[in-house]
C-alpha cells in the first residue's frame, strides 16, 4: 500500500475519533451549559444545607408561575 | 495485492467506527423509568402503608405512619390526588428524585433539579409544570429533616403529623396546578409553623 494511502485512511480515523469525541463531550456538559445558555450560571444550584436555603430555593421555583 | 490491503483496512475502519459510534450512542440511552415499573411501585407503597389506610382523613394516615414509624409514604399521599395517569408519572418522578435526598447539600439541589427536567441557574426560563415538580419535590427534603427531628424525640408524633400533613397539602396543590397565590398563602402558614418546631 501506498504511504499516501496510509497517511489519508490514518488522518481520517483521527477526523472521526475527534468527532466522536466532541459529541460525546457535549452530550455530558449539555446538561449545565446549553440548558442555561448561560456560561456564568452553567453547573450552579444553591446549596441546600438550612431551612432558610431550602425555602428560598423552593420560593425561586414557584416565582412567575401562576 | 494492494487493492486487498485497501479492502482490509477499510472493512476495519468500518468495524471500529461502528463499535465506537454503538459505544457512545449506547452509553446515554435508557428511560430513567423503565427500571421502575409504575404499577410495581404502586403496588409496593400500598403494601407498605396498608396497615394506615383505614383513617379517611389525610392527617390521621400520616399520624398512623409516624406513630407506626412505617414509611410516610408522602410519594403516594401527594400523588393520589392527581388523575391515572398523572399519578403514575408523579409516583414515578418521585421514586427517581429519591436518591438525591442522599446528596450532599451542594448536589443535592442539582439532583433534584435533574429528575424535574430543570438546568442549572435561574429557574424562570424554564416550564412551569417543571418548576412546580421541583418544588414538590424540595418539599420531601423538609419533611425528611421533620422525620429526623421526630425521630430524635424533639417532636411529638401531633406536632411531625401536623407539619407532614401541611407539607403533602401544599405538594398536593402545587401538583394540582393551584394557583400559585394559594400555595404561597398555605407556604407562610406551614413555613411559620415548622420554624418554630424546628427551633426547639
Amino acid at each position: 500500500m501506498k504511504k499516501s494511502t496510509i497517511v489519508i485512511v490514518v488522518i481520517i480515523i483521527l477526523l472521526l475519533l475527534g468527532g466522536l469525541w466532541y459529541m460525546n463531550r457535549n452530550t455530558e456538559t449539555s446538561f449545565n451549559e446549553s440548558s442555561s445558555g448561560n456560561a456564568e450560571n452553567a453547573g450552579q444550584a444553591p446549596a441546600l444545607e438550612t431551612d432558610e436555603q431550602v425555602f428560598n430555593e423552593f420560593d425561586s421555583a414557584i416565582t412567575g408561575v401562576e | 495485492m494492494k487493492k486487498r490491503a485497501i479492502i482490509s483496512f477499510s472493512l476495519l475502519l468500518i468495524i471500529l467506527v461502528a463499535t465506537l459510534v454503538l459505544a457512545v450512542g449506547g452509553g446515554g440511552g435508557g428511560d430513567p423509568d423503565t427500571n421502575s415499573n409504575p404499577e410495581e411501585i404502586q403496588a409496593t407503597t400500598i403494601t407498605q402503608i396498608a396497615d394506615c389506610e383505614a383513617p379517611t382523613m389525610l392527617r390521621e394516615r400520616v399520624r398512623c405512619r409516624i406513630t407506626a414509624r412505617a414509611s410516610t409514604s408522602s410519594i403516594e399521599e401527594s400523588c393520589r390526588v392527581l388523575s391515572s395517569e398523572k399519578r403514575t408519572a408523579c409516583i414515578a418522578l418521585q421514586n427517581r428524585a429519591s436518591p438525591c435526598y442522599d446528596e450532599t447539600a451542594s448536589d443535592k439541589a442539582l439532583c433534584l433539579r435533574r429528575n424535574a427536567g430543570l438546568g442549572a441557574g435561574q429557574l424562570n426560563r424554564f416550564a412551569a409544570e417543571d418548576r412546580r415538580e421541583y418544588a414538590a419535590l424540595l418539599m420531601y427534603e423538609l419533611q425528611e429533616r421533620i422525620e429526623k427531628k421526630h425521630e430524635q424525640g424533639q417532636l411529638t408524633d401531633d406536632e411531625s403529623a401536623q407539619l407532614i400533613t401541611s407539607l403533602i397539602e401544599i405538594k398536593q396543590s402545587l401538583l394540582k396546578g393551584e394557583p400559585i397565590a394559594d400555595v404561597r398563602v398555605k407556604m407562610t402558614s406551614f413555613k411559620q409553623a415548622y420554624l418554630e418546631a424546628m427551633s426547639q
